[in-house]
């Protein structure tokens, strides 16, 4: 009996179930979480409406803040007008009723709150720090990416510094599988303070309703300047409106009024407004009937009851049909999206199928030296894979067979990647340090090709770097997979004289990392 | 007996006040053991880290974290155990709502003349807190702004000690920012409070029927609320994101997200 009570009190909202079958949804690559590989098929240029990392393994979709950031670092080139555009367009459709419905990270923050501890109200201090979130959207969104795009590197600021759940869903959902260990040498100074922030963010969460989203999210502040205007959410008519604030008292957002730039449009206020002044917006066959009946019984004050029941009746059955294929259209949205990510696109193949199927990379040992050698492959100890790549600089052509009697360093690198930038330098001088004994190879992936060109002339015009180009394989580049990436760059492999890989580093190399590894592979 | 009967809903109340706070304790604790490990490992500077090693440090607040989790637990079958009626919602009133409610049944020119011209001068004194404390709040963050568009001071080199630079800039900004909104908040409301009581002193005074009293509702037009401007918005936006969505699809924008989208982007996620 008990059981039944608490049942009916604690049972799954309507918008809970919502939250659930979008986060499910924006995360339907769930073998991303067994495979520990994020999904790499077309569809992934599409923005999901909430914060959802797109370096989740179940990401199905691109994150809209980091690819607004990733789009403003890249305005030099080209005007970010996909991204703004997709975010105008949710904006007006939906506002923040994103944040109430749709966000992943918000439901994450919900579900911690509901953690039976006492709780910190709003008060007109959260009210004024609800203005935080725009500090950080102008400068860590928007401004910090700008001036970095004048120094062709890319920087999200918000990404790389704050957002918790590329913490949460992205790092941690990648280490925690046993797959990417090899990600753990990566973890420095940057993860730690990122680590910090993000148990801050989740403890917080506990005693105060949506802390992140209140105070720090970028996302929901962009969104919160369309609520007056969207489509879906909640409307307020100010004749029926008493001003008896008991909207403002149930909410747990910093709101004035209800629909304002804080309201996540949760329509929690709708079931305590005493004179039905709160609606959710929309067409009508989407209201629910007691709405409808409440705007008939109001506009047929005059009209006979009977009448009145009737017009409700049939609004009822016809709201009925409509939410009966609203769920069933969803249905079939989400077993389609779950059949697809992860039976039918399969382009996050694990490399050493790729490096199988491969024509054009060499497979076969190489017996030159005389000397017995270990079997091709990506791994510390086997014989690298080799194939030829063609030069931006310092030759025709380039492949690891070839480079026998000296140590090579291969670095898989993008323009596009900030950190890949940053590590070049570290390359250059290993480079230059280890002319005779050591060949520095940096591959850029085939992705935006025709700019790495103009962009090593600009930047790298005297180089003792060889500055290859990676073969295209529609993804991330030939030989960067056959290799074993997997989509993370930077890359750096060190293969000794003999041809075999002595080091593997998935992630950004220090200098002394970078010698060190050197020294290794010279030793041999 | 039913449970309701031998306890009352203070009573429960009260035990779930002091669970809530030690399970409070608890996960305050837990997520500074949380940070401190997370501290300490980078800290061993054992780089390249291992399984091995995180799960050592990991593992000696194996049990704080169990006992949390177990509390959560516990929250839950208290809350089944003993359910507390959740009580009636507080009423928050926005005051200035209210006063303009009230004020728009006064008609200040049939007021006394001089609780008019208290009223007015402070109108006058409440919208000057508001212009001068937000411009205010505007322009500390200035400064802000000038250091982080000055592109001399960032580098690629040693990029995240510019941005420490840059966040320990703005910080405090910021902070000065949101304190000058805050303390036009607080000024605010003790404007309306005055306000609202000379409001209603003064309509107490003109009950005898020297004014008569409005429906409450204002007659000022607001174009901003009006459904012909909403729905113009509305539709400029919608052609905005249409025409700038195609210009994204035809200048390689979109192949840039998924370009960054199919990768792992380990500045995003932390890694470095």
């Amino acid at each position: 009996m008990k059981l039944k009570q608490w049942w009916n009190t604690h049972k799954p909202t309507k918008r809970r179930l919502i939250q659930l079958y979008a986060a499910l949804l924006f995360n339907a690559n769930l073998k991303g979480f067994v495979n520990g590989r994020i999904y790499q098929g077309p569809v992934k240029n599409i923005c999901t409406p909430g914060l959802n990392c797109y370096s989740c393994p179940g990401a199905s979709g691109a994150c809209p803040m980091g690819a607004l950031q990733n789009a403003l670092s890249d305005s030099g080139k080209t005007a970010p007008y996909y991204v703004v555009g997709i975010i105008l367009l949710y904006g007006l459709l939906f506002g923040r009723w994103i944040c109430g419905f749709l966000c992943p990270f918000g439901l994450i923050q919900d579900l911690l709150h509901k953690i039976k501890t006492p709780k910190l109200g709003k008060n007109r201090i959260t009210r004024v720090l609800s203005y935080f979130k725009y500090v950080i959207l102008v400068f860590f969104a928007i401004i910090f990416p700008l001036v970095y795009a004048g120094y062709e590197f890319p920087l999200p600021g918000f990404c790389k510094y704050i957002c918790p759940a590329g913490t949460l869903e992205g790092a941690v959902g990648l280490l925690s599988n046993p797959e990417n260990e090899n990600m753990l040498g990566m973890l420095g100074p940057l993860f730690t303070w990122k680590f910090l922030l993000m148990v801050i963010f989740l403890v917080g969460c506990v005693f105060m309703y949506r802390f992140f989203c209140r105070f720090f999210c970028p996302l929901g502040a962009i969104y919160g300047l369309f609520n007056k205007i969207s489509l879906v959410g909640v409307k307020l008519d100010k004749d029926a409106c008493t001003d008896c604030g008991l909207c403002v008292g149930k909410c747990k957002m910093d709101i004035r009024r209800v629909g304002d730039h804080e309201c996540i449009q949760c329509g929690e206020c709708i079931e305590v407004c005493p004179t039905g002044a709160i609606q959710w917006k929309g067409p009508k066959i989407l209201l629910p009937p007691q709405a409808i009946g409440g705007e008939i019984a109001t506009k047929n004050s005059d009209a006979a009851e009977s009448d009145a029941a009737v017009t409700l009746q049939k609004a009822k059955k016809k709201t009925r049909i409509a939410r009966t294929v609203a769920w069933v259209l969803a249905l079939a949205v989400l077993g389609g999206a779950l059949y697809y990510y992860n039976f039918v696109d399969g382009r996050d193949k694990t490399p050493s199928e790729d490096t199988t199927e491969s024509g054009d990379i060499t497979t076969s040992p190489d017996g030159e030296t005389g000397e017995p050698l270990p079997p091709r492959g990506n791994e510390v100890g086997t014989l690298c894979v080799s194939t030829e790549l063609s030069l931006y600089t310092g030759g025709e052509s380039f492949a690891v067979d070839q480079n026998r009697g000296k140590v090579t360093v291969i670095n898989f690198w993008g323009t596009w990647c900030g950190p890949c930038i940053a590590e070049l330098p570290h390359f250059e001088e290993v480079a230059g340090d280890y002319a005779d004994t050591v060949t520095v190879v940096a591959v850029h992936s085939n992705y935006k090709a025709p700019t790495a060109a103009e962009w090593i002339a600009k930047n790298y015009p005297e180089t003792s770097i060889l500055f290859a180009q990676d073969p295209d394989d529609g993804v991330n580049g030939e030989y960067y997979t056959a290799l074993g990436g997997e989509g993370d760059f930077p890359m750096t492999i060190i293969v000794d004289a003999r041809g075999v890989i002595t080091f593997t580093r998935r992630g950004s190399l220090t200098h002394d990392e970078l010698v060190t590894a050197v020294e290794e592979a010279l030793s041999k | 007996m039913r449970g309701k009967d031998v306890m009352s809903n203070e009573t429960k109340g009260r035990i779930h006040l002091i669970y809530g706070i030690l399970l409070s304790v608890l996960i305050l604790a837990v997520g500074v053991c949380f940070a401190l490990s997370c501290i300490s490992i980078y800290q061993s500077g054992a780089s390249p880290f291992t399984r091995e090693s995180i799960s050592t440090h990991f593992a000696r607040i194996a049990i704080p974290t169990y006992i949390c989790i177990a509390g959560v637990i516990g929250g839950v079958i208290l809350s089944l155990a003993l359910p507390v009626d959740g009580g009636k919602v507080k009423s928050r009133r926005d005051p200035e709502a209210a006063l303009s409610k009230l004020a728009a049944r006064l008609d200040l020119s049939a007021c006394d003349e001089a609780v008019a011209v208290s009223i007015r001068r402070e109108r006058k004194w409440r919208r000057a807190v508001t212009v001068i404390l937000w411009v205010l709040a505007g322009i500390t963050l200035l400064p802000a702004l000038a250091w982080c568009v000055n592109p001399a001071h960032f580098s690629i080199e040693d990029l995240n000690t510019d941005i420490k630079t840059a966040a320990l800039f703005i910080l405090p900004c910021a902070v000065v920012s949101l304190g000058l909104l805050t303390g036009e908040r607080l000024l605010r409301h003790a404007s309306v409070a005055r306000e609202t009581a000379a409001v209603k002193a003064a309509l107490a005074a003109v009950k005898g029927g020297a004014s008569a009293p409005k429906n409450g509702k204002s007659d000022k037009k607001n174009w901003v609320s009006d459904p012909r401007f909403v729905w113009g918005v509305r539709g400029a936006i919608l052609a905005v994101g249409i025409v700038f969505i195609v210009l994204g699809v035809l200048n390689g924008g979109m192949a840039d997200v998924l370009g960054k989208a199919i990768r792992i982007c380990t500045e995003c996620i932390g890694l470095g």
